[in-house]
C-alpha cells in the first residue's frame, strides 16, 4: 500500500514539475513572441540580440528581474503586497490541471472541470485587489477598483458563454466536452462547436472571448492597468521577482484563456480534418495509442498558439475601450446575448437537435 | 452628432474593428525600417554636414590650408583656433588647428569662407567622448576626419589669392 502511495506521490510530482516547467517555457516565448509580433506590426524588427535571432531575450530579462532589488514601499501592507503576486500566479498554475493537452494527456479529468477552470481564474483577481490595495498607492488601487468592477461585469457573460457548449456537450468533463466535438459533417467539415449548433456556439465563442479578454485584462479591457491613467495600475509598486509573476500570470493566463476557448468551441485537440490525423483516433473504449497522444498534443497547442496570435494582433491593434463603455458593453450587450444564447441553446438540445 | 440606427451601428462597429485588424496585418509584412546602428548604416545624404575637417590632398600629400584664418573669423561660436609660422619664403605654415567639437553647430560657415576648400564639412558624425577634452580636434583628428580630398585632381588654385590683409601676424592665433 505505501510503495503504491509513493507511485501516486511521485506521479502527482512529476506531472505538476512537468505542467510548472510548460507553463514558464511557453510564458517565456509567448513574450518573445508579443515583442516580436508587435514589433513587426509597427514595421520593427523586435528582439534579436540575445541569442540567435533574440531567442533568449526572455531568458536574460527573467534573469535580469530575479537579481533586482525587492522594494517594499514604505507604508506597503508588507505581507499583504507579499503574498499578493502568488494569490495572483498560483491559479493560473492550477488551472493546467484540467487543461486537455491531448487525448489522454489530462493530469486530473475532474466531473467539474470546467466548473473548476472558472472557479480558479476569478481568483486571481483577489489577488490583483489585494496587490492594488497594499501597495498603498492611488494608481494602483484605482487599478484595483477597476479590476474588481471589470471582474464582476464580465464573469457573468463568461460563465453563460461557458454553459452553451456544456449543454450542447451535456457534461461539465474537460475531455467529455472535446470528444463531443470529434467526427465529421459530410466527412469533412469538423464538428466543432463553433461550426454546429446553428451558429449559437459561434456567438457564444465571440462573448468567451470578449469576457475573456477582460478577465485576463487584455487589449481591449486593459483599463486596470491602463499605462495612459494609471502609470501602470495595480502593479506599479512591484519590482523585481514580484512583478515578474505578475507578467508570468499574465500571459499564462492569455494561454488559459486561448486553450479553454480552444477546448470549448475549436475542437480541443481533434484535428481539424480528417486525413490530418484522425486516422489514429482509437475506436470507443480502447486506449489512446502513443502516436495519436502526440497528433492530438499537436492539433491542440497549434490552436491554441494561434489564438494567443491572434490575441497579440488584436493587442497591437485596437484601442482601449473607455470605463464606462466596459460596463456598458459587459452588462448590457454580452449578458443579454449570452442569456438569450443560453435559453437558445437549451430549447435546440430539448428538441433533439 | 446624427445617430446611426442600431443595426448600422453594430455593422459599422464590426467593420471598422476588422479594417483596424487588416492595416495591421497589412503592416505586419511590410519591409521592417529598422537599421541596425553599428552594424548597419545610413546613407548620407550629398551635402552632409558632419565635423568640419582638413583632408589631405592627394597631390600635394599635405592639407589645402593657407592660414588665412578665414574660418577662424567667421565662426559663430569662435572654437576655431589656428597657429601658423611664416616661413622663409613668406608664405605661413600651418602648425595647429584646433575646433572644439563641443560647441560646434554644424552651421558650416567654415567650410564656406575657406577659400582654398581645405576646411570642409566631413561626413563624420560619431562625435561621443567620455571627457570635453576629447571633444577638442587638433589637426591630426582634422585631417583623419577629411581622409584624402579631393579624390580626383582638382584644378588648381592660386595659392596667393587667399592670403589677404587683417591676418594677425606670425605665430598669431587667429
Amino acid at each position: 500500500m505505501n510503495s503504491e502511495l509513493l507511485l501516486a506521490i511521485g506521479k502527482m510530482l512529476l506531472v505538476a514539475v512537468v505542467v510548472l516547467s510548460f507553463v514558464l517555457f511557453s510564458v517565456l516565448y509567448m513574450i518573445y513572441g508579443l515583442r516580436k509580433v508587435m514589433g513587426f506590426i509597427q514595421a520593427r524588427i523586435g528582439p534579436n540580440r540575445v541569442g540567435p535571432q533574440g531567442l533568449l531575450q526572455t531568458v536574460a530579462d527573467a534573469l535580469k528581474l530575479l537579481q533586482k532589488e525587492d522594494v517594499i514601499p514604505e507604508g506597503a501592507d508588507k505581507w499583504l503586497f507579499t503574498i499578493a503576486p502568488a494569490i495572483v500566479f498560483i491559479p493560473a498554475y492550477l488551472v493546467y490541471v484540467v487543461m486537455p493537452f491531448g487525448d489522454g494527456l489530462i493530469a486530473r479529468d475532474l466531473n467539474i472541470g470546467i466548473i473548476y477552470v472558472s472557479a480558479i481564474t476569478s481568483i486571481a483577481v483577489i489577488g490583483v485587489i489585494i496587490a492594488g490595495w497594499a501597495s498603498n498607492n492611488k494608481w494602483s488601487l484605482l487599478g484595483a477598483f477597476r479590476a474588481a468592477a471589470q471582474l464582476v461585469a464580465y464573469e457573468v457573460p463568461m460563465i453563460l458563454a461557458i454553459c452553451i457548449p456544456v449543454v450542447f456537450a451535456g457534461t461539465l468533463r474537460m475531455q467529455g466536452i472535446v470528444e463531443a466535438q470529434s467526427g465529421y459533417y459530410m466527412g469533412f467539415i469538423p464538428k466543432w462547436f463553433i461550426l454546429s449548433g446553428y451558429g449559437i456556439p459561434a456567438i457564444a465563442a465571440f462573448i468567451y472571448l470578449a469576457a475573456g479578454l477582460a478577465e485576463i485584462n487584455h487589449t481591449p479591457f486593459d483599463i486596470m492597468e491602463a499605462e495612459s491613467e494609471l502609470v501602470a495600475g495595480f502593479n506599479v509598486e512591484y519590482s523585481g521577482m514580484k512583478f515578474a509573476l505578475f507578467f508570468l500570470e499574465e500571459f499564462a493566463a492569455s494561454f488559459t484563456i486561448s486553450a479553454i476557448a480552444v477546448t470549448l468551441f475549436f475542437g480541443g485537440w481533434n484535428p481539424p480534418l480528417p486525413f490530418l490525423g484522425a486516422q489514429f483516433m482509437p475506436a470507443p473504449g480502447q486506449h489512446a495509442s502513443l502516436l495519436w497522444m502526440g497528433i492530438s498534443l499537436f492539433w491542440f497547442l497549434a490552436k491554441s498558439i494561434g489564438l494567443v496570435v491572434t490575441l497579440m494582433w488584436i493587442r497591437a491593434t485596437w484601442p482601449r475601450v473607455r470605463v464606462d463603455q466596459l460596463m456598458n458593453f459587459g452588462w448590457k450587450v454580452l449578458i443579454p446575448i449570452g442569456l438569450v444564447l443560453l435559453l437558445a441553446a437549451g430549447g435546440i438540445v430539448a428538441a433533439g437537435g | 452628432m446624427k445617430r446611426r440606427s442600431l443595426p448600422r451601428e453594430i455593422l459599422r462597429t464590426v467593420t471598422s474593428l476588422a479594417k483596424g485588424l487588416g492595416v495591421t496585418f497589412n503592416n505586419f509584412w511590410r519591409k521592417k525600417v529598422t537599421l541596425q546602428y553599428p552594424e548597419e548604416r545610413w546613407d548620407l545624404p550629398k551635402g552632409y554636414r558632419g565635423m568640419p575637417a582638413l583632408p589631405i590632398d592627394p597631390k600635394t600629400e599635405k592639407t589645402r590650408c593657407i592660414s588665412c584664418g578665414a574660418c577662424a573669423r567667421v565662426c559663430p561660436e569662435q572654437i576655431i583656433k589656428l597657429e601658423f609660422e611664416v616661413g622663409e619664403d613668406k608664405k605661413r605654415k600651418l602648425t595647429e588647428f584646433t575646433i572644439d567639437m563641443s560647441r560646434c553647430m554644424f552651421c558650416g560657415l567654415c567650410a564656406e569662407a575657406c577659400p582654398t576648400d581645405a576646411l570642409v564639412m566631413s561626413d563624420v558624425y560619431e562625435l561621443s567622448s567620455t571627457t570635453r577634452d576629447q571633444m577638442v580636434m587638433d589637426l591630426d583628428d582634422l585631417n583623419k576626419a577629411g581622409g584624402r580630398w579631393p579624390e580626383e585632381p582638382a584644378e588648381e588654385k592660386p595659392e596667393d589669392e587667399a592670403t589677404d590683409e587683417q591676418k594677425p601676424e606670425s605665430g598669431g592665433v587667429a
